[in-house]
């Protein structure tokens, strides 16, 4: 391979990225996915009991929590935000996420009629992207084994039964969200 | 106005140590020596004088029956690496 030759700037701008890299993954305590992964799966497993047990109209209902979760996520990175710590790649990280949350409800409350069953997958897909997009600002192989798992579930979806979609969802998310949360808050709380 | 570099981390050995942990996280003893090509005894040396200052967290434990030793870059660590940067970046202007 040929080797580039990098300018003062450039290698100085790499290295710091690596910098920033370090301090995002050293300031990540995992709350935010341990939140999130057990707010997805109370209301995927939610409204798959729903289902089973044939209370068609309102099986969407569990997935009022997401809006009250957003509400408490944007409370909790506004105080996050007050640290001087917080860089470039951790304020660009958040915006993904404001904006992909955005897009899973307005997708799930006002184009659910339309997606129907297949709204979950396009659902987990989006959610990949998020967890993807962290692994790469952290440099996390955690998440992205966990962002791979999520995606391939989210294809898996279309093998399934619509009704056992919901399910899935719950399981992938106890797995690859909430689970990586708790790992991630572990190594937090040992350093 | 040059600011005074970082003595710990003025030192070939200690800034590859620093470089590949703020780089990587954490890294085994062996992963050290692979990198950094310096013999065993130097690369102890050089970590303990990290260790005193906090830069790095060393773990002792065992592996698959085999000493296996991890070091974990610190805040500290990165901190002071950050620093190290910002004042040869002075030098270099």
């Amino acid at each position: 391979m040929e080797s580039e030759k990098l300018s003062v700037e450039k290698s100085f701008e790499i290295i710091t990225q690596v910098i920033t890299q370090a301090r995002n993954r050293f300031e990540e305590n995992g709350f935010i996915y341990l939140f999130w992964g057990l707010l997805i799966s109370l209301a995927s497993i939610g409204q798959f009991i729903l289902l089973q047990k044939e209370y068609y109209t309102i099986n969407w209902y569990p997935y009022l929590l997401m809006p009250i979760g957003a509400v408490f996520s944007g409370y909790y990175f506004a105080k996050k935000k007050e640290k001087p710590q917080r860089n470039m790649i951790g304020r660009i990280v958040s915006w993904v996420y404001v904006i992909l949350s955005i897009n899973m409800m307005v997708l799930g409350f006002m184009f659910y009629p339309t997606l129907k069953e297949n709204l979950i997958p396009i659902i987990l897909i989006l959610l990949s992207v998020g967890i993807f997009i962290s692994a790469i600002a952290i440099k996390s192989r955690l998440l992205l084994f966990s962002g791979i798992l999520i995606n391939l579930s989210a294809f898996a979806c279309f093998s399934i039964e619509p009704i056992y979609r919901p399910l899935l969802m719950g399981i992938v998310s106890i797995i690859a969200v909430m689970i990586p949360g708790i790992i991630l808050m572990i190594q937090h709380k040992k350093r | 106005m040059f600011d005074e570099l970082n003595p710990l981390l003025h030192s070939q050995l200690r800034l590859a140590i620093i470089s590949y942990l703020v780089s990587n996280g954490a890294a085994d003893f062996n992963e050290l020596k692979e990198v950094t090509k310096a013999t065993s005894g130097n690369i102890s040396v050089q970590l303990k004088k990290l260790e005193k200052e906090s830069y790095v967290a060393i773990t002792k434990g065992f592996l698959n029956n085999y000493q296996h030793t991890s070091i974990e870059i610190t805040k500290v660590g990165i901190d002071a690496f950050e620093e190290y940067v910002k004042a040869i970046k002075k030098y270099l202007k």
